[in-house]
């Protein structure tokens, strides 16, 4: 069933798109990702607009990181000082993003750009969800813990402006949670992602935060960010397709909490590799558009402006 | 059918007696664009009147004006990169041509003058990152074939049908992707050296309609509110998410 899309201003295949929505949303389930690195690019591949595609995502991940933020709530595991700090610096971030997002957008080049920006980031990702799952087989078979230890001080800690976390129980400077706040709020309007693949590892490893609030904080924080990104986007860009939005949450929702009862089942560290070699091919689709020689030399686009 | 031939014999009654004039009609004058919307048909219909020389009759369509852009992409340093472009201006953004003559010679010559005066004229003002006049040139003719490859350019695929050397009728196809605005349908006879001995027109209003028209009219007018209602929408459905799977859990 083909549906038109308003702002996208393209068809697209109603069922294609609820399919892909569900089946990124249950991958997102089962591994507690956001999912929005896998979404973006795949709608940029259907033929979305890359900056509708970017803008889009962006509000879906509002929808579905607030979900998970109400669950994290009930649990207490949401330490809201910290995700306080995240998000004033991910404001900041998010605003800049969206500003290169506009100049580059003008010039013509956002495709390249984003494309670029997806490559780099799916292939070590994708790389290091390989390894990662690999040796984590292999240590299941010859049972020996190795596990890497939650550093309690490190430089990092010995920064000013220090600021307690009750929740976190940390005594820490504000500057780095500022600072990764930043950079996850660039990465959200450049590339459409909640920055969670980013943001967790960093939490736990840099400013060292006790694992069981470290999903809450950084879903509180992914919901912020995101929704100034898409309202930014709205406003700079007017590239938030509504439609598009509403039929991806619709997906990404249901597939999430197919995803999240059907973990139990499953080997996690074997589907982690299915993941990494999916996250791998859809980075080297990418890769072989801007290396191979294309198909069409020339476009066309409507308007004059992009 | 029936409805089609009382209308056009009452157009020939009505029309009294003319040069070689044309009687026409089309049976929608407003299309309206909905996200379901997946192409539409015009049928033109009408009548020459006083037919002498057997006349070319041509039914044409254009679109309303749009800019566009051709990019042109090349290797640098071993990416392939859109680097050079041309932009025209105030281009038709649909042309369909139809013609009761089949004589290719013809053909190619009303093709030709057509795309002149709609597309190639407007090479002039046309924003080029090159100069050359191989160049732009070569902008020219992609612009044509690639507004071909998306249907938005489709010259003679279907013949008008004349009967009883007097009636004829035709259908324009438009695409699943079209502008609103007006779309302009020209019927017009043709000597022997093509110049135009009579025309008619009549115009069709694309228009966006229900969330279509609404989406695009706010996400371009009142984009601060659209931007507040898409963040309020995300957080509601998402609070709607929790709480049915909350209770589905029990």
């Amino acid at each position: 069933m083909q549906i038109f899309l308003p702002i996208a201003d393209v068809p697209v295949n109603l069922i294609v798109l609820l399919v892909l929505g569900v089946g990124v949303g249950f991958l997102s389930g089962v591994f507690g990702i956001g999912g929005g690195f896998l979404m973006t690019p795949l709608l940029i591949l259907m033929g979305i607009p890359t900056a509708v595609a970017v803008a889009t995502e962006a509000n879906q991940i509002t929808a579905s990181s607030f979900s998970g933020v109400l669950a994290h709530l009930k649990r207490r595991a949401v330490d809201f000082k910290m995700g306080n700090i995240l998000v004033i610096g991910g404001l900041f971030g998010s605003a800049l993003g969206v500003e290169i997002f506009r100049i580059i957008k003008s010039y013509g080049q956002i495709e390249l750009f984003v494309s670029g920006c997806y490559i780099i980031f799916l292939g070590s990702i994708g790389i290091l969800m390989f390894i990662e799952s690999l040796s984590t087989i292999k240590r299941s078979r010859s049972p020996q813990i190795n596990t890497l230890p939650r550093k309690k001080h490190n430089w990092i800690h010995g920064l000013p402006f220090k600021i307690k976390f009750k929740t976190s129980q940390l005594y820490i400077s504000a500057f780095p949670p500022l600072f990764l706040g930043f950079v996850i709020g660039i990465l959200a309007s450049i590339m459409g992602v909640g920055g969670g693949f980013i943001l967790i590892p960093a939490m736990i490893y840099v400013l060292g935060m006790p694992t069981k609030v470290v999903i809450g904080t950084s879903l509180y924080q992914i919901m912020f960010i995101t929704a100034f990104t898409s309202f930014m986007h709205a406003t700079q860009n007017k590239t938030v397709d509504l439609l598009l939005a509403f039929i991806l949450i619709i997906g990404g929702v249901v597939g999430a909490q197919l995803g999240a009862r059907v973990t139990v089942r499953l080997k996690a560290e074997e589907i982690r590799i299915l993941l990494a070699i999916i996250v791998l091919l859809v980075c080297l689709k990418l890769a072989l558009d801007l290396f191979l020689v294309p198909n069409e030399i020339f476009s066309l686009t409507y308007g004059a402006s992009h | 059918m029936i409805r089609l031939f009382v209308l056009v014999s009452f157009l020939i009654m009505s029309s009294g007696i003319g040069f070689c004039s044309i009687v026409s009609n089309i049976d929608k004058r407003e299309i309206e664009l909905t996200t379901r919307f997946d192409g539409s048909k015009i049928l033109v219909f009408g009548a020459l009147t006083e037919t002498n020389n057997d006349p070319t009759l041509v039914i044409e369509l254009v679109g309303p004006k749009q800019d566009m852009t051709i990019r042109k992409k090349s290797k640098v340093w071993g990416i392939w990169v859109k680097k050079d472009y041309a932009k025209f201006k105030k281009v038709p953004s649909f042309y369909q041509i139809n013609s009761t003559n089949l004589i290719s010679d013809k053909r190619q010559e009303i093709t030709n003058r057509k795309l002149e005066k709609y597309f190639f004229s407007k090479l002039k003002n046309a924003e080029t990152t090159s100069q050359k006049k191989v160049d732009k040139k070569e902008y020219f003719s992609e612009l044509i074939r690639l507004n071909k490859e998306k249907n938005n350019i489709r010259l003679f695929e279907t013949k008008i049908s004349i009967l009883q050397e007097k009636l004829f009728f035709s259908t324009i196809e438009l695409p699943q992707k079209i502008f609103p605005g007006e779309y302009k349908v020209i019927i017009s006879t043709l000597d022997e050296n093509n110049e135009v001995i009579n025309s008619s027109s009549e115009i069709v209003k694309v228009s966006k309609t229900g969330i279509q028209k609404f989406l695009s009219f706010n996400a371009a007018n009142n984009s601060t509110l659209y931007g507040i209602f898409s963040v309020m929408l995300a957080l509601f459905l998402g609070f709607s998410a929790a709480q049915i799977f909350r209770l589905l859990k029990i």
